[in-house]
């Protein structure tokens, strides 16, 4: 019995029988009492919910959303897209002025690396509620819709939010889809075709450009643009972006600009000097051998920390609803879930919903990882 | 000139030219300097003077409102000059900011509890102290300061709501530090574990957590848990609070510490067991106290981004620091002050979270002095 017991294999066996009693004795504990606190307080589990009437407003929907007739799943699906169009400006955002303040962060003027470093300091070491809430607060000071500040007659800025020109698509749905099958089928071929050169996002870039163009000029302009016009006392066409969801964007690209700065700032500087001293020896000026040795390696560094920064951006989004931003946090866990009463459902939901996000963003930028990776020789 | 500049802002300085006595400082090694560092290039002098231009125009304005223009004394309202900060309501709350509603003829517990906690730092700085005494305080920590700051056993009981200011946001900083450190090193463990269900558990709980903001499990803590313990069972917000703190900031220190672990040499886990010490011995006696002393730095980092996330408890109603301050500018008298309250929040912030992040700076070069 003695040397049964201190069999290697049969201990970890054990440890771990015991381990996964533990886990499925306490899923089950809480899960019972769940069950008898529902039962209690007369509510149902199930997610037949979702396609009940929703009944409360969205603030800002990119989606068509009908207080009076969407459901719970449109609340839901308005969140969802809420979330994601803040974390792809937020993320672009993010990376533009990551680089911009480290590109002035190493800059050899004295007084603008300074000035680069005291904004990422300040940004950096203060809670981002208290960015959220100063940014807010200013928004509350932008002038009313007739004194809105005049971008070049084609944006405002106003108490309402930012005006800017809205996009139209000009084709149905079946055009639309031949032309996607068109830029696919197109992209494939640049691909096989590049892929020994390496150039590839530029290469697709360009035909979708061409592809654009040439479509633009066989057919009527396949995308047009309109600019917002003020009509009584607020902007007719275009697209309005809510004020509190542009400062929620500023505030959380600032934050993480500023902690993606120092990411970019210290994998440039730890590429070995020697680097750039034989770049140097071999008579390149310096500039290029920054942008041709330098950085591309440095880049190898900073995809991998750069994408727990830019999912924390894609977290940031619940943060809207300090501020009246509904994202799935605001719409799902947070109205819904008051108003149903089907707390542990809408949690669930989120949860997922988060994860998932997490998961596609993990993905992206893993394929990205790939694609920058040096190729060993 | 250009050229070379740009090239010490690489490489550095020459070796020679480091291994130089430096010169006195005389004039024209001032204009060198000037020249090199602002006045490079017709676009360098470009934005140099852009700066300066801004600076003159916007510093003086600044330092008027903040300071020479600004009210300090006074008792109301009406003493406020138009115009500029008025940082009476400040000073009157003062109090109130660091105490909040701690009763006053207590308060000498949250000042030793202020002590205790920082003496971490000069502690953590000292290479004279062993190690393991470093490691009892930390475990002995958040003991004292629950004694303190919550009472039980000898001191007088407080109630929770009774913790609020710079005491909460100090109380949930400093415990939830301390107590996630060992759900993070077991979670780390966990993760490098040999026996599958350990691991895909810590995997999956790890993976889970990290792709939720933290928001959604602090709404949770205060809508959800409730639904999962028995009935009449209840547990106030704070330790709710607490509780998914130090929970979710674990996951982000198994990360570190899993990382520590992994830069530990396996063939001193190797050696270790050659030498016949089991599995707990072998990563108590070998690998944590590397991996631990290796992941100072980075723990101090997290514990910066864990000390601004208490902010969050603002929104299920806790009044700590910031909600105090906040609190205060939504009272009638001091209605429309909108900049004094969160200049005064950044300025907090800024100093507290600057000077550990420098500390941590400073150990991080220590460490890497060490090694090599």
């Amino acid at each position: 019995m003695h040397s049964f017991l201190y069999n290697r294999k049969v201990r970890d066996t054990l440890i771990q029988l015991v381990f996964f009693a533990v886990i499925c004795f306490g899923i089950t504990y809480l899960v019972l009492n769940a069950a008898t606190n529902m039962r209690d307080a007369g509510l149902t589990s199930g997610f037949d919910f979702l396609f009940q009437r929703a009944g409360y407003d969205i603030s800002y929907s990119l989606i068509h959303y009908d207080p009076k007739t969407s459901t719970h799943l449109m609340a839901w699906a308005a969140g969802m897209v809420n979330t994601i169009a803040f974390a792809v400006v937020a993320i672009l955002l993010t990376t533009v002025m990551a680089l911009c303040l480290a590109v002035m962060r190493l800059s050899q003027n004295f007084l603008l690396s300074k000035v680069s470093l005291c904004l990422v300091e300040y940004v950096r070491n203060v809670p981002i509620l208290v960015h959220i809430s100063v940014w807010y607060t200013l928004s509350l000071m932008l002038p009313s819709v007739r004194q809105a500040f005049n971008f070049g007659d084609v944006s405002f800025l106003s108490n309402r939010g930012l005006s800017i020109p809205s996009v139209e698509w000009n084709y149905g749905l079946l055009a639309s889809l031949v032309f996607a099958a068109l830029w696919i089928v197109l992209c494939f071929l640049v691909n096989k075709r590049v892929s020994t050169t390496g150039r590839r996002i530029i290469s697709v870039l360009l035909m979708t450009i061409v592809l654009a163009v040439l479509a633009s000029l066989v057919f009527t302009p396949v995308i047009s643009f309109t600019a917002p016009k003020l009509v009584g006392f607020n902007f007719k066409h275009g697209w309005t972006l809510p004020p509190e969801f542009i400062m929620l964007i500023i505030a959380v690209s600032t934050y993480s600009a500023a902690h993606g700065s120092e990411v970019i700032r210290g994998s440039i500087l730890a590429i070995s000097k020697g680097q750039m001293e034989a770049g140097l020896a071999l008579g390149v000026r310096s500039n290029i051998v920054m942008n041709k040795v330098i950085i591309p390696q440095a880049l190898h560094s900073i995809i991998p920390p750069m994408t727990s920064i830019y999912i924390n951006v894609l977290k940031a989004a619940a943060l809207g609803s300090v501020v009246g931003f509904m994202d799935i946090m605001g719409t799902m866990g947070g109205s819904s879930l008051n108003i149903t009463g089907q707390a542990i459902e809408c949690i669930v939901i989120v949860m997922v919903s988060y994860g998932i996000l997490n998961l596609i963003l993990a993905a992206i930028m893993g394929r990205f990882n790939k694609a920058m990776q040096l190729k060993g020789r | 000139m250009n050229h070379q500049a740009s090239i010490e802002k690489i490489t550095g300085k020459p070796i020679e030219a480091r291994a130089k006595k430096s010169t006195p400082l005389s004039f024209s090694r001032v204009v060198v300097w000037i020249k090199r560092n602002l006045f490079n290039t017709w676009l360098d002098s470009l934005v140099t003077l852009a700066i300066i231009a801004l600076l003159c125009l916007l510093l003086p304005k600044a330092l008027d409102w903040l300071f020479f223009s600004a009210t300090f004394s006074g008792t109301s309202r009406a003493d406020c000059a138009p115009g500029a900060a008025c940082w009476i309501p400040i000073r009157q709350y003062m109090d109130y900011y660091i105490y909040g509603p701690f009763p006053e003829s207590e308060q000498w517990r949250v000042n030793s509890a202020f002590a205790v906690g920082l003496f971490v730092f000069p502690l953590l700085f000292s290479q004279r102290i062993p190690q393991k005494w470093i490691v009892v305080y930390i475990l002995v920590l958040p003991v004292v300061l629950w004694l303190l700051l919550k009472g039980g056993f000898i001191f007088e009981d407080i109630s929770t709501s009774a913790l609020g200011g710079l005491t909460l946001t100090f109380f949930l900083g400093i415990i939830a530090m301390c107590l996630s450190l060992p759900v993070a090193i077991l979670l780390a463990l966990g993760r490098r574990s040999q026996l599958p269900i350990l691991r895909w558990a810590c995997i999956g709980y790890i993976e889970i957590i990290r792709s939720v903001p933290v928001i959604t499990f602090l709404f949770m803590a205060s809508l959800v848990l409730q639904l999962f313990l028995p009935s009449g069972v209840s547990i106030d917000v704070l330790f709710r609070v607490l509780f998914v703190l130090i929970f979710v900031s674990a996951v982000y220190k198994a990360e570190i510490i899993r990382g520590a672990i992994q830069a530990v040499p396996k063939g001193q886990i190797e050696a270790s067991y050659a030498m016949g010490c089991g599995y707990w011995k072998t990563m108590a006696y070998v690998v944590m106290p590397q991996a631990l002393r290796n992941s100072v730095p980075a723990l101090i980092t997290n514990f910066i981004g864990l000390f601004k996330e208490t902010t969050l408890v603002m929104i299920l109603g806790l009044l700590e620091v910031m909600g105090a301050i906040n609190a205060t500018f939504h009272n009638a008298e001091w209605l429309g002050l909108h900049a004094e309250g969160p200049i005064v929040i950044s300025a907090f912030f800024f100093i507290a979270c600057f000077s550990i992040a420098q500390y941590g700076a400073h150990l991080e070069r220590r460490i890497k002095r060490t090694k090599h």
